[in-house]
């Protein structure tokens, strides 16, 4: 932010509110990354003033997991005429009908936002003229149609890259946003991350031919941090010689089903919790009301009252919760915290009913307390 | 049991005049809490709900629909009282408030193995076991202790570290004549206005009094703020009374009446004990619960096996 601040500073005042309103609202298409302003310059003035005339910049515009250059030149001397822009690198063969920028030839100096509808054009041909430079390949051609209309797929950018050297030949970057729902992800997951639900693969096709296909998914915070941070890494493979047809529903099936990993380990845990809060409801001490994790007891066996702590792993219920008995009478020796006793094994199975759970662990609670009321007792004087 | 040395005052309750005066500034203090309070009740009632993201209040909701409703098929009523506050495991803030009154620490009790104990030193011990055992549970709990000699005096304010706060629980010792007592619930921090649900954290006040002669009531001008701060939703207050025996010459049970008194609400926890060592500690083990999570003290039920279960 504060370079975007130094950014608006150097420029003419009347020039501002246009780069202004592009810094707000200038993020285009597919959207991976944040659109960028830099050098600004300005041009032959007039008058020598001390006072910010700065009239031209570069601007930097994320499209398809590159980089577009565009150079912005408006004139301080005459602010109200619209810009020149000038397309850099690998762009220099971009060139539009001006008569399709509507925007640019019906310039509103007005309109603050007349700058972002500017772009939005350029970025409407520059997208086609991107799907007219893959017509020429045939295999190019065949994958981007086929993206068309699936389900899989929202919204697709393509994008060629410099020539490789020595070869006639260009890396293709198909990007493809996802669609995603993250609603069923319960609320504790997601309250803390305002923004927007995103997730996009970057298929990045080394040659034109498309015989190696990198593909990265790439995760907002808040999705990344609802489905765990590793999910980007574990994708699975662009097979040999595939195509992004059979492969993005892949991928977005790979997606949904974290989400619904998610939500059903979730719903397990909740429901134990549920189960053992109304078999020993009269003995609730506390439990993790938002993520259900953890949960704890007081119990009574012929007048021996003791603690029981569970916790729940994060891989519940394929693994099981750990049992921690805890003495209310006895400090231990050595460390002086409450004597425990913890349980990593008793008889257990993932198919169980948080019921059935909730059942054998009273059982299960049963056969081990009295070993535990000796050996709290014996190894700690009261 | 030796008896404590009696004091003739003991049944007067004459306000300290130093004391007094301290009480006025956190007084005000807790006076301006309690209005806002009030006004956050007020609201409460209405659709309270409106006022919070939809996301989060209707999964809080669900959540503590979901949990209580099976509760509900062990609490036998009281389903409207629970109905204030959701169910959830906010931090607490715990002022332990001991009685270093004489008689904590002259009276001898015995444990099954003969070992003989002053109250204090199972009241410290006890403490200590809770402390620990809280702070296991939820590290964002927090303790202050304040001992009770003729005024409450704050020792630790609020401290997340069961340490610390266990290191200046061993520190009491100096136990005072005590003539007088005062149910002054100071210095209570400002409870946060923000009335979102669930709350930011509750605080609970754990009384463990020790004396079978005085009994603690609360200066004239202070009833008033003092039953308006015992209706908070947010403050909750259980005690443990360790006593002689009842008989003619004390007044156990008329300090043990007038501690129940204090539970304004119906959501308080109060133990009672006289000699039984065991029972001390095992009230105490009950006292870790959560008061937005516990039964109420009626229906709370520990035995793992029923008399009729053989199994």
């Amino acid at each position: 932010m504060s370079s975007e601040h130094s950014v608006l500073k150097q420029l003419h005042p009347l020039i501002r509110p246009y780069v202004e309103m592009v810094l707000r609202k200038g993020n285009v298409g597919v959207c991976m990354g944040n659109l960028r302003i830099s050098d600004v310059k300005s041009g032959p003035t007039l008058t020598q003033t001390k006072e910010p005339c700065g009239d031209r910049f570069k601007i930097y515009i994320p499209f398809a997991g590159d980089s577009l250059k565009w150079e912005v030149i408006f004139d301080s001397c005459q602010p109200s005429n619209p810009p020149d822009f000038i397309f850099l690198g690998e762009n220099g063969n971009f060139d539009p009908d001006i008569e399709k920028l509507e925007n640019l030839t019906d310039w509103d100096p007005k309109n603050p936002e007349s700058l972002v509808l500017v772009i939005e054009d350029l970025m409407r041909e520059y997208r086609c003229y991107q799907k007219q430079l893959i017509e020429g390949y045939s295999r190019l051609q065949f994958e981007y149609s086929s993206l068309q209309g699936l389900e899989a797929c929202d919204d697709v950018e393509v994008h060629m890259g410099n020539r490789l050297p020595g070869t006639l030949d260009s890396p293709v970057n198909f990007l493809i946003r996802l669609p995603i729902d993250l609603s069923p992800i319960p609320q504790y997951l997601v309250k803390d991350d305002p923004g927007e639900d995103l997730a996009v693969l970057l298929a990045k096709f080394h040659n034109t031919e498309g015989l190696r296909v990198t593909p990265q998914l790439f995760l907002s915070p808040k999705v990344e941090h609802a489905l765990g941070d590793n999910t980007a890494l574990r994708i699975p493979r662009f097979p040999t010689g595939g195509c992004l047809l059979d492969y993005v529903p892949q991928v977005q099936d790979f997606l949904q089903k974290q989400i619904d990993y998610i939500v059903e380990e979730y719903q397990r845990r909740r429901e134990y919790v549920a189960a053992f809060i109304s078999r020993f409801g009269g003995s609730v001490l506390e439990y993790d009301a938002e993520s259900f994790t953890k949960l704890s007891l007081v119990l009574e066996w012929n007048e021996f009252f003791f603690v029981l702590h569970i916790e729940l792993p994060s891989r519940f219920p394929q693994d099981m919760p750990v049992f921690t008995f805890q003495s209310c009478y006895h400090l231990s020796k050595t460390n002086g915290e409450p004597f425990v006793s913890v349980q990593k094994s008793y008889p257990y199975s993932p198919r169980w009913t948080g019921e059935e759970m909730a059942h054998r662990a009273r059982l299960f609670i049963l056969d081990t307390i009295p070993q535990f009321q000796k050996v709290s007792v014996s190894s700690t004087k009261l | 049991m030796s008896s404590t040395a009696s004091t003739a005052e003991e049944e007067e309750v004459i306000p300290d005049s130093t004391v007094s005066e301290s009480a006025q500034s956190e007084s005000e203090e807790i006076l301006s809490t309690q209005e806002e309070e009030k006004e956050e009740d007020a609201e409460k009632k209405d659709p309270p709900r409106d006022e919070t993201p939809h996301g989060e209040s209707e999964e809080m909701n669900s959540l503590a629909s979901t949990v209580s409703s099976s509760q509900d098929s062990q609490d036998s009523s009281d389903g409207t009282i629970h109905a204030l506050l959701p169910k959830v495991n906010c931090p607490e803030k715990i002022v332990v408030c001991l009685d270093m009154s004489k008689e904590m620490s002259s009276r001898h009790v015995s444990s099954r193995d003969g070992s003989r104990f002053s109250p204090l030193s199972l009241a410290k011990r006890v403490i200590e076991i809770f402390v620990k055992t809280k702070s296991r549970m939820d590290r964002r709990h927090q303790f202050a202790l304040l001992i009770l000699h003729d005024a409450p005096t704050l020792v630790t304010d609020f401290t997340h570290d069961p340490d610390v706060f266990c290191e200046d629980l061993r520190a009491q010792e100096e136990t005072m004549e005590c003539q007088t007592t005062f149910i002054q619930l100071a210095p209570l921090p400002e409870i946060e206005e923000v009335e979102i649900i669930p709350p930011p954290y509750v605080v609970r006040v754990l009384l463990m009094y020790g004396r079978s002669h005085c009994v603690p009531a609360a200066p004239e001008d202070s009833q008033q703020m003092l039953g308006e701060l015992l209706q908070s939703p947010h403050l909750f207050l259980d005690a443990l009374y360790v006593h002689e025996p009842p008989a003619e010459d004390n007044h156990s049970i008329e300090i043990f009446n007038a501690i129940c008194d204090l539970d304004r609400k119906c959501l308080s926890y109060v133990y009672e004990v006289a000699t039984n060592v065991t029972m001390f500690h095992n009230h105490m083990a009950k006292l870790l619960a959560h008061p937005l999570q516990r039964p109420t003290q009626s229906d709370t039920y520990y035995k793992l096996q029923s008399n009729e279960d053989v199994s």
